[in-house]
């Protein structure tokens, strides 16, 4: 009897080890495909005629405004795209778990650098997109790659490998109501923090449903918005590669953006990201709101904002330290198991080529092209406020790989901050946490 | 079976040993069939079970004992037992987590046994209209929970959400609900309640369908009261049921996932981060893979746990 069950589960063993085996060889890698980095002969937009790639993207105003165009690109090339779009945090999940799981589905993807470019970069998912542009049989001759700024680039540049190229610049804006700011008798947008509170109590009216001031405060996507508060304190996130923001001055501005909310925002604010603030703002409960600049193309859509004229932009009001701006950026990234890299990369060159790029420009999404200029119909004040802004920008993150996860951290200080808890508690708690994920990801 | 299936092709296999010219391929291999039967109908259900189950086991097993980041593209890289170490004495967010998705289960499930016994008494008697109230009752449960969850969420908006329209006009002051921290754990509970309680109702109302009459004929005839019929006679008779109703409830409470990301995704702060939830944004929020995997196999012994100490309660109090 014990002979049978062990001679049935020796066979059971043989067979399954044999199947395995079997699937294990089917798997193997095929390398037929052709390595399209040496792609010889004239360059042609029609060299992929008749395949189809894969685009994930973030609903984000360039999203929005690239979508439509992207049919011309179908007829240039005869590529296929099949464009997937999702809200940011979907978004977000989505690529990580495709790409998580070495996926060959997704040929181009959106990706914020400043967010993920270290880790994505560590993990491998990021094409080299260097052997591309160097190849003239691929590149187009009126690409004019030294066109993106060298500052901007080395955003995109780990390890030495150009990883991805920038579609949407954003800066932290200021953006208000005019007509709110008028009835409350103040001539024009605050210079300072203080003044922006003083506007925040006059025009807060919560019988009207109106709040003089609005940011993020939900966990980890308020922390860009907490930047500029941070470097105006003259605090900052990290120095020589340990966090230090929770000396005075950094406590004293997680206090400061906490309790802006708490006294002049709407309710429910710990649970409020753009998506969130936009639609409040669209709705006329806000009279200032501080979020990225990409923001602006919503507001000033008539058909979007019925106040559209009213709305005026400037730069992020200086604190007691400094007069600090902040920048984010989104880019284009060609997935390394990409099996179609070839017409990825056209697809890619096209999103970043001068002519879309002018295109989107034209209506307000800059996307780090220095020669190019924005369009007539964009506000004279938002080009003011962004130009502004951008020629002291620093990141709005911590520049870190474990960014998701630093996020959470110091985004619960400003939660706790929100509801009027011990700020300085929080942010021991958060300081050492940092620390333990800085120094455990170096590895 | 055991004895027919081996000594009969044993016996067979002697007979035709002593002609072995004979023997034909097709012969031979419905011979081995015949000897091996027991093997050779299992093989594909061990088989799958094998791929499908104990794989997976394993690799969590030993990618817990990994630090590996980055998914495919990157070997794991062994640790030996650093991450159960880490998540037993240096993770606030994991004790918290804990805490949580247990005070969420007890609460939750409790209030669900309470009102779906409850149902379940009430609807088991006839009157009017009950057939279309039992069927009325269970539409929570049919919803789907991301759906459920949206449409909360959005009664739950402080500006938008018809709640606080409601206590407004009402001239009372309005509630943050979900962003509340007081609050966040204690409404996604509530949430949970509304689309499972019918659950309980459910399988106790199977349950007492099949109950005999005499045991309530009974007692009645004995002048017990309404109350001490149902504490007395019926509960005990139905409790088999509901304890295994209980213990469904339970491992799914455990792991509710979907509502708690859609509600709150775990904010405010991190009010509402279940061990689920954590998990999850430690492995494709963070991707550590190897450290979601310890958290995980936490995460199943506790299950585990208190799923098998419910079941003790099945058994009947004097045996």
């Amino acid at each position: 009897m014990i002979s049978y069950k062990s001679r049935a589960i020796k066979s059971a063993v043989a067979i399954v080890a044999t199947a395995a085996l079997l699937t294990g060889c089917s798997g193997a890698p095929q390398s037929a495909a052709e390595d399209p980095a040496e792609a010889t002969g004239a360059f042609d937009w029609k060299r992929y005629d008749g395949e189809s790639i894969r685009f994930v993207a973030g609903l984000q105003p360039w999203q929005a405004a690239v979508e439509p165009l992207i049919p011309e690109f179908e007829e240039l090339t005869g590529i296929t795209v099949e464009t997937e779009a999702l809200p940011e945090d979907q978004f977000r999940q989505r690529l990580q778990v495709e790409l998580t799981s070495g996926s060959s589905d997704i040929d181009v993807f959106m990706s914020s650098v400043q967010q993920d470019g270290a880790r994505f970069a560590s993990a491998g998912w990021y094409e080299d997109l260097t052997p591309y542009i160097e190849n003239s049989s691929l590149t187009s001759p009126d690409y004019n790659f030294d066109d993106f700024s060298e500052s901007v680039l080395e955003g995109h540049t780990f390890d030495d490998t150009l990883s991805a190229l920038p579609i949407q610049l954003e800066v932290q804006m200021l953006f208000y109501r005019k007509d709110l700011l008028e009835a409350a008798g103040f001539d024009g947008p605050p210079q300072t923090l203080d003044e922006l509170e003083e506007i925040a109590k006059a025009t807060t009216n919560p019988a009207e449903n109106i709040y003089g001031w609005a940011a993020r405060g939900k966990r980890a996507a308020a922390v860009t918005q907490l930047t500029s508060f941070l470097l105006n304190h003259g605090a900052e996130y990290m120095k020589d590669g340990e966090a230090a923001f929770d000396s005075p001055e950094g406590v004293e501005a997680i206090e400061q953006y906490g309790q802006l909310i708490r006294d002049y925002g709407p309710s429910g604010s710990t649970n409020n990201g753009w998506e969130e603030l936009l639609a409040l703002f669209q709705s006329g409960g806000l009279a200032q709101w501080a979020d990225n600049s990409g923001q602006a193309a919503a507001l000033r859509d008539p058909a979007q904002t019925s106040f559209a004229d009213q709305v005026g932009y400037a730069a992020m009001p200086a604190g007691p330290e400094g007069d600090a701006q902040t920048f984010f950026g989104w880019a284009a990234a060609m997935s390394s198991s990409s099996e179609k890299k070839g017409p990825a990369w056209l697809f890619l060159q096209w999103l970043t080529s001068p002519e879309t790029v002018q295109a989107l420009q034209e209506i307000g999404i800059p996307g780090g092209r220095q020669s190019i200029e924005f369009g007539e119909d964009v506000p004279a004040e938002f080009v003011e406020a962004f130009q502004t802004a951008l020629s002291t920008a620093q990141p709005q993150l911590p520049q870190v790989q474990s960014v998701p996860e630093v996020r959470d951290v110091i985004g619960d200080t400003i939660v706790a901050s929100i509801q009027g808890d011990d700020v300085a508690k929080a942010v021991e708690t958060a300081v050492s946490e940092f620390d333990r994920i800085v120094s455990t990801e170096s590895r | 079976m055991h004895t027919r299936s081996t000594t009969a092709p044993a016996a067979r296999s002697s007979a035709a040993g002593a002609t072995p010219t004979t023997r034909s391929l097709g012969y031979r291999l419905s011979a081995f069939v015949d000897r091996h039967v027991l093997a050779v109908f299992t093989t594909p259900a061990v088989a799958f079970i094998l791929l499908t189950m104990a794989f997976p086991v394993v690799f969590t097993i030993y990618l817990s004992l990994t630090h590996w980041v980055g998914g495919l593209t990157r070997a794991p890289e062994f640790v030996g037992l650093e991450n159960f170490i880490r998540l037993l004495t240096d993770d606030p967010r994991f004790w918290g987590a804990t805490f949580r998705t247990l005070a969420l289960t007890a609460g939750a499930v409790a209030a669900q046994t309470v009102i779906g016994v409850a149902i379940a008494v009430l609807l088991h008697r006839h009157f009017v209209l009950s057939g279309l109230i039992r069927s009325v009752i269970l539409l929570p449960m049919i919803a789907t929970p991301v759906a459920v969850a949206l449409v909360w969420r959005l009664m739950f908006h402080p500006q938008l959400g018809v709640l606080n329209d409601i206590l407004t006009r009402m001239g009372l002051p309005p509630s943050d609900w979900l962003a509340d921290p007081q609050l966040a754990l204690f409404l996604v509970g509530l949430v949970d309640t509304w689309e499972w309680a019918p659950l309980i109702a459910l399988i106790t109302l199977a349950g007492l369908t099949a109950l005999p009459e005499d045991p309530f004929e009974a007692a009645q005839l004995d002048g017990a009261n309404g109350w001490q019929r149902f504490w007395h006679v019926t509960l005990p008779m139905v409790r088999p049921i509901v304890v295994v109703a209980v213990v469904f409830r339970l491992i799914e409470a455990l792991k509710t996932f979907d509502l708690i990301l859609v509600m709150t995704n775990g904010g405010p702060g991190f009010e509402t981060e279940t061990l689920n939830i954590y998990v999850y944004n430690i492995a494709f929020q963070y991707q550590q893979l190897g450290y979601a995997a310890a958290l995980l196999i936490v995460f199943f012994l506790l299950v585990l746990l208190i799923s098998s100490s419910v079941l003790r309660l099945r058994r009947p109090k004097d045996s």
